[in-house]
Parts: structure tokens; C-alpha cells; sequence
């Protein structure tokens, strides 16, 4: 044998790592590994890390937007309980404090695009409220636009974000003051229009909020929200 | 044509998510798999060959990670290449599910040959095909083909030594060999490097 050639037990770490050790093998190493062995478990991070550089070099390849819902449901993530809804409920009013990253795109499209091209029906005295919803990782997206005098929405789908069968996506208006108030169910493509109830109606503001949560299917079943609140976008107004 | 995307973070900033997704972070990890997902995609769906399977694997590889984030030491190295890790073991464990003992018809996963004559028969995908083989072979560097070949194919594919010399229609203590020395002189080349 070649003096160079590395004897079995030096690339055991390697080979463990690169898969080409046989099933009794891998179980081997396995055990040493549960067994304490401290130095078989350095030699396999080390070769994790440089033989991981391999794939690093693909390129990027976005995965649907349904596989997230898949992972916050195998997780747990979302689930609600009374400590979780108001960790979240705590976290959603201090987002709200920073939310702020697309108002002024949901202002530029009713200016520069006018209600006509929003199919807006507003009266000249009543204000237009615009947000835009988006997700920046997955390029999902809603506008969203007041009309017929602040009586309804119209939800507009730029790019649909799926769930699952088990889960919908709800839209909350958040008033200055005050608990969400529940809008409707998200599209997830084409333009949908939602009657705003009075509440909500006499909660719209520049001051106001939209937020969008993954709730099971059909919408909250308490009218507040229970799953994650994936978006919080500034309600962005044109004096009427 | 697949979307393509760009991983959207600093090491640093994806070594901290990881830490606090060990701390139970919900946020964190939200936010460490938009930003590495796509990453990890496109490793899982050289190794399994579908997007279906990928996506499966993908969802397994976070429910994993979101588990295990404890297990992340930075100190031996980048949070990225320790999620690859993940993703890639999940990969192989299904590839050994599917694949009895011993097969080598398995002809949905592409290896590295199987990208070059890809890259060949679909011209629109030729120039990025060609880069990625470019990046991996100067990662490899300077090993005879042989044994660069030996090591792409159990990476890609898991394969223990049996299928390999089956796959590459050469006695098993050759590839055994081939790998060996290649791994060696790959841990000369790479010792240097963190």
C-alpha cells in the first residue's frame, strides 16, 4: 500500500460526512458520536464545514411560498395559547412603532395612478386610504384601497401567498386605539372587495394599521387574532 | 423557469439568528428562512432531482433546524454551511428510503455528468450550469479528475462505496482509493482555510 494513501480510521470523519460509509458504518460512527467521542465529533464539524462549501456555490433557488406555512405548522409556530397571544399581541404594537416601509408606495400608486385606475368610487370630500402588503422574500403581495366613501375595501392580489387547506390568511384593521378589527379573508389572487363594518369604518386613519395573520381556515374563531401576524403595513391616506 | 434568488444576509447576522432561534425566537427564524431557504433549495434539488422532493425535504431540514439550533457551535464555523449540513443529511436520509441496497438506477437525482449534458441539451441554462461547475472544480482544485469526480458523486449523491464502483464501473477498492486520496489531499488543500 501506498505510504501516502490516509489508513480507513483518518477518514472516517470525511467519509461519514460525504455518505460513503455502508449503513453498519454510518451506526458505528453514530454511536461513537452518542458515546462522548469528542474528537470524532471535531473531525466531522470540520469536515461539515468545508465539504458544505460545495453547496454554497449553486445558485439560490426560491422555494414556494407554501412551504413555510408547511414549516410554521410542523413547528408549532403560530399555535395559539393565551401566553403566546400575548407575546404576539406585545410584539405586533411594538412593530407598529417601525412599520412604516410602504405607505409611501401605497400614496404614490392613488396619486399617480388617480381612483379612476384603482377603480376607486370616491366622493371629492371623503378621503382615499391606500396600504401595500408585501413580502419581500417571496414577492407576495396585496394593495389595498378604501372606496365608496370608506364603506368597503378593495383587495387587490399583486402575487398570491398560499396556504394550506387547514389555514387562511386575515386582514385586521388596527386602530390608534383600541383591539384589531377583523376585515376578511385575503385573496389570493384577483381583486376582492370587503364591506367595512362601522366600526372599522370610524377607526380609519392615517394613524391606522393593516395587518395580515395565518389563522385556521375560515378566519379566527375568537374575532381576535390567533395565529402569527406575518404583515404589519402603515394605512396611508389622500385627503378627500 | 425557477425563480432565483439571492441569500439576503451576513454570516454574522445568520450565526445571530440561529442563536436565537435556540432561545425559541419565533421572528428569528422566520427571518433566517427567507433569507437562507433559497440556498438551501437549490442544494436539495441537485441531491433529489424534483422540486417536490425538495420542498419536502426543505420543510423537514427547518423543523429540524428550528429544533436543533442549540447544536449550532459558532465557533466551528459559518451558520449557513451548519443549515447545509442539515439539509443535505435530510436529503441523503430520504435518498436512502427510496434506494434499496445496492441499486444504481436511481437516474432522478443529477450529478455532476448529468449537469454537464444537461447544460448541453438546454442552451438557456448553459451559461449558469457551466458556472456552477466552474465554481465547484476551482473549490476542488487541482485533483485528478478521477478522483474530483469520485467526490462530486458521493456528495451529490450519498452513495456508499458499493453503488459508487458500481456507478462508475470500477472495482470497489479503486473508488475507495480515488476517495480517500482525494479527501486527503483535499484536507492539505483546505486546512488553511476557516
Amino acid at each position: 500500500m501506498n505510504d501516502h494513501e490516509p489508513q480507513p480510521e483518518d477518514t472516517r470523519a470525511a467519509e461519514y460526512v460525504l455518505g460513503t460509509l455502508d449503513a453498519e458504518q454510518r451506526v458505528a460512527v453514530d454511536m461513537a458520536l452518542q458515546a462522548g467521542d469528542a474528537s470524532l465529533a471535531r473531525e466531522i464539524a470540520w469536515w461539515e464545514q468545508r465539504l458544505g462549501q460545495l453547496g454554497l456555490e449553486l445558485e439560490p433557488v426560491a422555494p414556494p411560498a407554501h412551504v413555510w406555512s408547511r414549516i410554521a405548522l410542523g413547528t408549532g409556530i403560530g399555535r395559539s395559547s393565551a401566553s403566546g397571544r400575548r407575546r404576539r399581541s406585545r410584539r405586533l404594537w411594538q412593530g407598529l412603532a417601525t412599520a412604516a416601509s410602504l405607505a409611501a408606495v401605497a400614496l404614490a400608486l392613488v396619486l399617480l395612478l388617480g381612483p379612476d385606475r384603482l377603480r376607486v368610487d370616491r366622493e371629492a370630500d371623503s378621503p382615499v386610504y391606500a396600504s401595500v402588503i408585501r413580502d419581500e422574500p417571496t414577492g407576495a403581495g396585496w394593495l389595498v384601497t378604501t372606496a365608496d366613501r370608506g364603506d368597503r375595501l378593495e383587495v387587490t392580489a399583486l402575487r398570491g401567498y398560499p396556504t394550506d387547506a387547514d389555514h387562511s390568511l386575515q386582514l385586521w384593521l388596527l386602530p390608534e386605539a383600541g383591539n384589531p378589527i377583523p376585515l376578511g379573508l385575503m385573496p389570493q389572487a384577483g381583486r376582492h372587495q370587503m364591506g367595512l363594518p362601522p366600526e372599522a369604518a370610524d377607526a380609519l386613519s392615517a394613524a391606522a394599521k393593516l395587518a395580515v395573520s395565518l389563522e385556521p381556515a375560515g378566519g379566527s374563531p375568537t374575532g381576535q387574532p390567533t395565529g402569527e401576524v406575518l404583515w404589519v403595513e402603515p394605512l396611508t391616506g389622500q385627503p378627500g | 423557469m425557477r425563480p432565483r434568488a439571492s441569500l439576503n444576509a451576513e454570516p454574522g447576522q445568520i450565526s445571530a439568528w440561529l442563536q436565537a432561534v435556540a432561545a425559541g425566537d419565533q421572528r428569528a427564524f422566520r427571518r433566517l428562512y427567507h433569507a437562507t431557504a433559497p440556498k438551501l433549495m437549490a442544494l436539495l434539488i441537485r441531491i433529489l432531482g424534483t422540486e417536490e422532493a425538495a420542498e419536502d425535504a426543505l420543510q423537514d431540514a427547518f423543523v429540524k433546524i428550528w429544533q436543533k439550533a442549540g447544536s449550532y457551535a459558532p465557533e466551528r464555523g459559518s451558520g449557513l454551511t451548519w443549515m447545509l449540513t442539515v439539509a443535505r443529511y435530510q436529503a441523503l436520509d430520504m435518498l436512502r428510503r427510496r434506494r434499496p441496497m445496492g441499486s444504481i438506477d436511481d437516474t432522478s437525482v443529477e450529478t455532476n455528468a448529468a449537469l454537464a449534458e444537461r447544460a448541453a441539451l438546454q442552451p438557456e441554462n448553459h451559461e449558469e450550469t457551466m458556472q456552477t461547475l466552474t465554481r465547484i472544480q476551482d473549490y476542488l482544485g487541482d485533483l485528478p479528475r478521477d478522483q474530483r469526480r469520485a467526490l462530486m458523486l458521493a456528495y451529490f449523491r450519498g452513495m456508499p462505496y458499493r453503488e459508487l464502483a458500481q456507478r462508475l464501473r470500477v472495482p470497489e477498492a479503486t473508488i475507495k482509493t480515488w476517495v480517500r486520496r482525494g479527501l486527503a489531499r483535499l484536507r492539505e488543500r483546505l486546512k488553511e482555510r476557516p
